[in-house]
């Protein structure tokens, strides 16, 4: 809507005390309001549309007051009511009807439901008719592109033949769906005169704790022990001619990691333990490594246990691996994991990894040809 | 409405055509909050932070809003060291010429945000977390708040929920019509009471956003296919799509085909194989915007061999984005079409930066010359100079939307625009004489 | 001082300071940047992008604005010097920072100082591409827009902001410095950017005045004519202004100011005079902020000036009014001597040498009768008395109202550069007990017009000489050549031809330093531009005393 001569229509006996009066009712969602946010400052947008529904548009004055509960300069509410396309800084007409005119409505014929609406509103887009019933309105995309051209009367979608908000799949809106809309609301209107104000916030919930630390909340902070310690996942191992390597991932807040090695998964014993702020990185998950020793042939089994801190993680799921011999080359080496049988336990089990020993095997391989 | 391809899971779409889908009693028989249960096989509750991220991240789910940034990834950025809350925005101010996903999932499925965003904050450590619902989509706050409603009555929501000693609360915030919002820092902004433009980056939401705390910013779609990760594993959501883009994506498709709305595709699927789920394109194919009005337009040749995931539109020049699908058929002006898009980019600058906020607007109007028959030669130039000077040198990355919009139609259907200046009166008029005649301004 | 970090800049390696922005860098290694939305001392915005650069990052070489480019060890930056994709950024963004601006330059205020005007010759197109069928979009308020007559919608026009500031909408570019200085700075948000996109215009809450006590900082941050100041508007084009460098002489903290004059085609042409006080910059002291008290400082140069002597209230010629002094001084059986707060290190060291000649026949008193106030962590200290720590510095006692109960002792009193009456009327109607009352003022001011032998002298902004602020640190004022007389001196140099000796500039330096221990190391030179930091006593002491060992 023309935003020309705005001074002029603000209503001359409206006083700040005046507007705190006919919002008094809404104190109930103000104080919601307050509490959801750290700083009272967000709630300006919401405290906006409030002023909206309780005057249908948004008067300079109630700028100046949503400023006073938010607690922002009223310059800063008035820039903010300015930016947004959707305050109405004018006295509105009952039903406001938008009109998408972007790429798919147009397309899908906003053009020619225009050029309709204003011939049977007999007034151009961005004004209102002399009964003050309707306003027309161009505006960018109403992310209804399926039923385009969109349509929204006040805040309802048309998207269906029968009822606002009514969505049908496929549906196009036509002229005569328009026009019919239009003569009900005529109808309505000549029925009912007064005007009704619709729930700007959308039915909010009233009684939430809030947010803590806001004022009139009572919601408390999360502990950090609600979840549990965060475990050391994705345990890995190779390893050939007895030296073994371990990988695990583990969480940024781990403070050490412990590894454990067992000769038949059962009773395990520490066998080293890393300080995970010596692993250079970004900032996130590290992989820590582990190298390791054991005799030739054997099967040995590894898992990990990740201190956070004082809160120690549940063992990480158990790894078996077995090393063997390659006397040709002992730098290279084959590896050999064994999935273990017995997973089940928690932790969803032992850990797989034999898709990686042909892979291994293979760049062994070819290393050696290489050498050759 | 058959809204998926033989053999592709319903990720999102399985309640959108359930009769009253997005209230609680319907949607838990389908397994709405399953997930959260306690105890033994517990997927979430139970578990640790670090796990269920992991998990996320190797679900390999990239954001669904546009940029196509691997989620798991941004959340690992989070600092989990408690010196601040930590807060989870919901982008839902869908506002991409062309998609109307979000839209869906709001009206006829809120529960399954409701639950990602449940998982997503005891990921994340999040003690409150909001969701920014455009201005225009007051009905779907209405089905949000009645959602949620139903969602702290059941005990989801509020303190030490199902006794796991969690907090959240979960806050709906109405924006009030500004496309640039869907930009994530533009979106802290307007969450925190000020006008919707874009923050300097560094620092990123991630360390400092939201009330100058970690915040995390993710897409209703990206969200709300959290349930169903954690329902089937993150293995099974990798395994759909392909390697690069996996999972499923929500497709928003209009313009011309014959039945157009939402679509649930697994990411790779051809497009022509897309265009005849949703019945086929009307008429002659002409091309195609493949990703919302920031895409680059492809044309129908580029359309034959295009399949819908990132890495192939990356190749052709464009980009999935949001998943706005718009093919159009011969009988359509595509620089029509242009202008609309010109003065929508014009329209939606936040005015911040000089390039954007006085660039956008100029190319609107040299369009706009174009089409009302005012052209000149030369002007086809002149206009893609303007969107070269403005691609890529503002904040945030709408000038450069607006320039690819440009460039994309100007270079493939550069016949059209000829057509126009071969009309016009002024074809032949020179470019700096009237200009410097006094008064000529002021 | 830290140490310097090397960065590439067009392949050539410079060592710059570390911790500061790229555009920063940029200046220090003398590669010319142009910024509008930057400001040092603002925070900043990044949103004007005339700062583009070409910055090698791990993807490869990308635009950045280097007014949001924390520098690093290493990194490598090509500017318009050697990078067409630079030359050509800044180009375009030239191109979109005119095409809404109005072209009114002939008729602007700002020009010859104005940003736009600058990087236009520096960054700019040169060859318009406007086309001018397509019109402007004139940013402007829904309150101030109006219609030309060619149908074109116009922003607003010499809008009254506020008492002291002007706006024209049509000018703004947006920058968003004014609204920062106001929010960050001044602590009062009193300006915003409304609407968006090109309709983005500045404005005050609607019906509301911008009223600060710092609102006309706005115009000097400004980089376009939309803020002016009402006071300079149309006064003078600033291109026949010159500047010389000064501090205010009302308030402790000394804030760094340049006095901007016309010298005029001849003496006594109306052009010829003091045309404003603008702010300069001293990250140390004001930053780049100036009081608006301490701005309209200029008018009082030309306001009510003593330019001769005055012997009862009749005016006489200075050399009559010399005379009168020194016998008025010879024949006096007990002199006060009052110092000032007001006037210069070199002003009062010469009244130290004339108490020490006059011996014990004079007794010397100084302080102040001025309230001091709160400082605004801005640009004021909140005490009134510019020189009360140099006056600490070279002992000179705070001891008036001792004065006050001993006039009766007294048959002389000498003041120099105070207006005792104008400070305290009720206290300084004791002093009048005192037969013979003997003044310097630069005003005829209410100490003048009670004096028995008044003689004029340059006021401050006339004068070379130096005062130290009350954070110990010691700056200078410098003598701008617009005097109301070109005969009257300066105080110290009527005060020593009074004690019968001839000091020059040098002399009356010596006389200060060798007064003060901490001066030892600090020359005219060295106090530069920028002032100097004083060591405290202590370290004086302690180096002394390591010297003696």
């Amino acid at each position: 809507m023309s935003k020309v001569g705005i001074a002029e229509v603000q209503p001359q006996d409206l006083t700040l005390e005046g507007v705190a009066e006919r919002m008094s009712k809404h104190q109930a969602r103000i104080d919601e309001l307050v509490r959801r946010y750290p700083v009272k400052r967000a709630t300006l947008l919401q405290v906006l549309w409030l002023i909206q529904e309780e005057f249908g548009w948004v008067p300079r004055l109630g700028i100046k007051w949503a400023a006073g509960i938010a607690e922002v300069s009223p310059v800063h509410a008035f820039a903010v009511t300015e930016f947004y396309t959707m305050y109405k800084q004018v006295p509105p007409a009952r039903w406001h009807i938008r009109v998408c005119q972007t790429v798919n409505c147009l397309i899908q014929g906003s053009e020619a439901l225009i050029a309709h609406l204003e011939e049977k509103l007999g007034i151009a887009c961005g004004s209102v008719t002399e009964d003050n019933l309707f306003a027309l309105e161009r505006v960018e995309c109403l992310a209804a592109c399926g039923n385009g051209p969109a349509v929204q009367i006040d805040d309802e979608f048309l998207y269906g033949p029968e009822e606002l908000n009514q969505h049908e799949d496929g549906w196009h809106t036509q002229a005569a769906d328009v026009d019919r809309w239009i003569e009900r609301l005529r109808a309505e209107a000549a029925a009912h005169p007064e005007w009704e104000t619709v729930d700007q916030l959308g039915g909010i919930i009233l009684d939430s704790l809030g947010h803590p630390g806001a004022p009139k909340a009572s919601g408390s902070p999360n502990q950090e022990t609600y979840a549990a310690a965060p475990p050391a996942i994705n345990l890995n191992a190779e390893g050939a001619n007895g030296k073994i390597t371990v990988h695990a991932l583990i969480a940024p807040e781990c403070s050490k990691l412990v590894f454990e090695r067992s000769d038949d998964d059962l009773g395990f014993s520490e066998v080293g333990a890393i300080d995970p702020s010596t692993i250079k990185g970004p900032p996130g998950p590290k992989t820590v490594t582990f190298d390791d020793r054991v005799d030739i042939g054997k099967t040995v089994y590894y898992r990990a246990i990740a201190h956070s801190g004082n809160r120690v993680a549940t063992p990480s799921s158990s790894i078996a691996i077995t090393t063997e011999a390659r006397p040709e080359a002992d730098t290279e080496y084959n590896l050999k994991v064994l999935s273990d049988e017995k997973s089940g336990k928690e932790n969803g089990g032992k850990k797989e990894v034999n898709a990686d020993i042909a892979q291994a095997s293979e760049k062994t391989a070819n290393k050696e040809e290489g050498k050759k | 409405m058959k809204r998926t391809p033989e053999n592709c899971p319903q990720v999102l779409s399985a309640l959108f055509d359930v009769t009253d889908g997005h209230t609680m009693s319907v949607a838990a028989e389908h397994g709405a909050y399953s997930r959260l249960e306690t105890g033994a096989g517990a997927r979430i509750f139970g578990r640790s932070q670090f796990e269920i991220i992991e998990d996320v991240f190797a679900s390999g789910i990239r954001g669904r809003g546009g940029a196509g940034f691997p989620t798991g990834m941004k959340w690992r950025f989070v600092p989990r060291n408690g010196e601040k809350p930590v807060y989870l925005v919901i982008n839902a101010d869908e506002g991409e010429p062309g998609t109307f996903k979000d839209h869906f999932i709001m009206d006829r499925d809120p529960h399954s945000l409701i639950e990602g965003m449940i998982i997503a904050g005891y990921a994340l450590g999040v003690r409150t977390a909001y969701i920014f619902v455009r201005g225009e989509m007051l009905p779907q706050i209405r089905r949000l708040n009645s959602a949620l409603q139903e969602a702290y009555e059941a005990g989801f929501l509020g303190e030490n929920i199902k006794g796991t000693g969690y907090n959240l609360d979960i806050y709906v915030h109405r924006g009030a019509g500004a496309y640039i919002c869907g930009e994530e820092t533009a979106l802290i902004n307007a969450l925190e009471g000020c006008k919707g433009q874009p923050r300097l980056k560094p620092p990123f939401p991630a360390i400092s956003g939201a009330f100058e705390s970690p915040t995390v910013v993710n897409n209703v779609e990206t969200i709300a296919a959290l349930p169903w990760i954690f329902e089937h594993g993150p293995a099974a959501y990798k395994a759909l799509g392909t390697s690069m883009s996996p999972g499923t994506k929500l497709f928003s498709i209009s313009g011309d085909v014959a039945k157009p709305g939402v679509y649930e595709i697994p990411l790779g699927m051809p497009m022509k194989e897309f265009f005849d789920l949703a019945g086929g394109v009307v008429g002659d194919l002409a091309g195609c915007i493949p990703g919302g009005s920031s895409s680059p337009v492809l044309s129908s040749d580029e359309c034959d061999d295009a399949t819908m995931d990132y890495e192939c539109m990356k190749e052709l020049g464009t980009m999935l984005g949001s998943g706005a699908v718009m093919p159009f058929n011969t009988t359509r002006d595509p620089v029509l079409m242009l202008q609309t898009l010109t003065r929508f980019y014009s329209h939606e600058s936040c005015g911040q930066c000089t390039p954007c906020r006085e660039g956008t607007g100029y190319a609107d109007r040299v369009v706009d010359a174009v089409v009302a028959g005012k052209g000149r030669m030369g002007d086809v130039e002149f206009i893609q100079d303007l969107a070269d000077q403005f691609e890529w040198t503002t904040i945030c990355p709408l000038a450069t939307a607006d320039a690819w919009a440009i460039g994309g139609f100007l270079k493939k259907f550069r016949s059209y625009f000829d057509a126009y200046l071969d009309k016009s009166d002024e074809k032949d008029a020179g470019r700096d004489v009237a200009s410097l005649q006094p008064g000529g301004f002021w | 001082m830290t140490d310097k970090i090397q960065i590439t800049i067009d392949g050539e390696e410079h060592s710059v300071t570390p911790g500061q922005q790229l555009i920063q860098a940029l200046w220090e290694a003398g590669v010319d940047t142009p910024n509008f939305c930057y400001h040092e001392d603002l925070s900043i915005a990044g949103n004007c992008r005339i700062c583009l650069a070409e910055v090698e990052g791990p993807r490869g070489w990308g635009l950045m604005i280097s007014c949001h480019m924390p520098i690093r060890p290493g990194m490598n930056v090509r500017t318009q010097r050697s990078s067409e994709k630079v030359v050509n950024a800044r180009k375009g963004v030239m191109e979109f920072q005119l095409v809404n601006h109005p072209l009114d330059c002939p008729i602007c205020d700002k020009a010859g100082e104005c940003k736009l005007q600058e990087h236009y010759m520096s960054d700019g197109r040169g060859e318009s591409r406007m086309r001018d069928d397509i019109g402007k979009q004139y940013a402007g308020g829904p309150d101030h827009q109006s219609c030309d007559r060619k149908g074109q919608t116009r922003g607003g026009k010499h809008i009254d902001l506020g008492d002291r500031v002007l706006l024209d909408q049509e000018r703004c570019i947006s920058c968003s410095r004014c609204v920062r200085f106001m929010r960050e700075v001044a602590g009062d948000e009193q300006l915003e950017l409304a609407s968006r996109g090109d309709h983005t215009y500045i404005t005050t809450f609607p019906g509301e005045k911008l009223d600060h006590e710092y609102d006309l900082c706005t115009t000097d941050v400004c980089p376009v004519g939309a803020l002016t100041g009402k006071h300079f508007r149309f006064q003078q084009r600033v291109w026949f202004l010159k500047k010389t460098n000064s501090i205010v002489p009302d308030d402790s903290l000394g804030a760094n100011i340049t006095i901007d004059y016309n010298e005029g085609q001849r003496e006594g042409a109306p052009e010829y005079g003091v045309y404003r006080l603008m702010p300069r910059r001293n990250p140390d002291v004001n930053k780049s902020w100036l009081h608006n008290d301490s701005r309209m400082l200029y008018t009082q140069l030309t306001e009510n000036r003593l330019t001769e002597g005055l012997k009862h209230g009749e005016p006489c010629s200075l050399a009559e009014a010399n005379t009168a002094m020194s016998a008025a001084l010879a024949s006096a059986k007990k002199i006060a001597i009052v110092a000032s707060g007001h006037a210069t290190n070199e002003d009062n060291a010469a009244v130290l040498a004339l108490l020490e000649k006059l011996g014990d026949r004079a007794e010397l008193f100084g302080g102040s009768w001025l309230a001091v106030g709160e400082g605004d962590g801005i640009a004021r200290s909140g005490d009134p008395v510019a020189n009360r720590r140099g006056c600490e510095l070279l002992a000179i006692p705070d001891n008036l109202d001792q004065l006050c109960e001993r006039v009766a002792e007294f048959d002389c009193l000498l003041t120099v550069g105070h207006d005792l009456w104008a400070a305290d009327a009720e206290k300084a109607v004791a002093l009048e007990g005192i037969s013979e009352r003997l003044v310097f003022s630069a005003w005829k001011d209410a100490t003048a017009s009670r004096a028995t032998v008044a003689m004029g002298v340059r006021a401050w902004a006339e004068v070379r000489g130096t005062m130290v602020n009350c954070n110990d640190r010691i700056q200078m004022l410098q003598a701008c050549p617009i005097c109301p007389n070109d005969e009257l001196m300066s105080i110290w140099e009527a005060v020593s031809e009074l004690s019968g000796v001839e000091w020059d500039s040098a002399a009356a330096w010596k006389a200060v330093k060798a007064r003060v221990p901490q001066l030892a190391d600090v020359s005219y030179r060295s106090i530069g531009a920028l002032g100097q930091q004083l060591v405290s006593e202590a370290a004086v002491a302690a180096s002394a005393e390591s010297a003696e060992v």
